[in-house]
């Protein structure tokens, strides 16, 4: 019979990923089952293979449940982040034009973008909970009488963790707001796609959707999971950067991405200009 | 004062990035396949600066 310590962390865990899963079955009931049963409701589904449909319907609840019981890492992680997020946008891809129309209103993508930033959000809050947990009790800090309430090093990385968040909710909010909501772009669409434009749509906003998934992982969490690991990474870079900035100039990287970005913009103009 | 500089620098250029993507989307909305691929460029290569000079900005600190 195990003890009551090692039950703990195990206890702890399911805790930790309670919210989570919650939050991924509401955004599961918001973006599949209800459209789902309005379009049965409405006789939308004629020709569909019931099987078929509840296969689709059931598949992102797999992902996520797969999510859960995988050990912590990259495979946990694709499966919460990448698999789930894009099977549960799978069924309204591949619906019929006019059913995904009639069925889900404009108001429902922003719903369904909101419930996609807070199960984001509570998948990363529970890993970075995770990896601190593991880390163990921090040790002990020698305090001296007289300081500020909070040190600046503290206020600074506040300041960036804010800065953080405002870019995690600010991207996804107005790009899937662009996709969903955007009367010019649904014109375009309509103009474009003609009666296929609802499945232009939904094809737009899982591409969106998959984007920003890329530019979260590679500029919010990892940065975050670096500072997990103690900034061991980052300090032996800052180190090297420092050598680089006392001679007063950003990496070659940064020339690249400004060469890069000039010469794609001169691109872009030429080929509207010709 | 560099520090704040590059800050403030570094966030109006990562900001700034969404303005391609944003124009990314409204260019394949319209079909103009070419335009939305070479605009998804100029946003990651626009982010990818605004991470150098953040890089650039924390090192200031000191």
């Amino acid at each position: 019979m195990p003890d009551a310590a090692s039950r703990k962390p195990k206890v702890l865990q399911c805790a930790r990923m309670t919210l989570p899963l919650a939050l991924g079955v509401n955004l599961w009931v918001v973006a599949v089952a209800l459209p789902m049963l309005l379009a049965a409701h409405a006789h939308a589904l004629g020709g569909v293979s019931s099987a078929g449909l509840v296969l689709v319907s059931l598949l992102p609840l797999g992902a996520l449940a797969a999510g859960r019981w995988l050990a912590r890492g990259s495979a946990q992680a694709w499966a919460l982040l990448v698999a789930f997020p894009v099977l549960v946008a799978a069924p309204q891809a591949l619906a019929a034009a006019e059913v995904t129309a009639r069925v889900v209103p404009g108001v429902a993508w922003l719903l369904a973008a909101v419930s996609l930033l807070a199960y984001l959000g509570g998948v990363v809050r529970a890993h970075a909970q995770a990896e601190r947990a593991e880390d163990g009790a921090p040790a002990p800090i020698a305090r001296k009488l007289h300081q500020d309430p909070v040190p600046s090093r503290w206020k600074r990385r506040i300041r960036v963790y804010r800065g953080l968040a405002v870019v995690a909710l600010g991207f996804p909010l107005v790009l899937v707001g662009a996709v969903g909501l955007w009367p010019s772009f649904a014109a375009s669409l309509e103009a474009s796609f003609g009666a296929n434009a609802a499945r232009a749509q939904a094809f737009a906003a899982v591409g969106v959707g998959l984007l920003w998934v890329v530019i979260l992982r590679a500029y919010v969490l990892a940065p975050l999971h670096g500072h997990l690991q103690h900034d061991r990474d980052l300090l032996r870079t800052m180190e090297r950067d420092r050598r680089h900035a006392r001679r007063g100039r950003p990496r070659p990287a940064f020339y690249v991405a400004v060469a890069v970005a000039l010469v794609t913009m001169v691109a872009v103009v030429w080929q509207r200009a010709r | 004062m560099r520090k704040y500089f590059f800050e403030v620098l570094a966030l109006v250029l990562i900001l700034g990035s969404l303005g391609f993507f944003l124009e990314c989307v409204h260019y394949l909305g319209r079909r103009d396949y070419v335009a939305a691929i070479l605009l998804l460029f100029v946003g990651v290569s626009v982010i990818h600066v605004g991470a150098e000079l953040a890089r650039l900005a924390l090192v200031e600190r000191d």
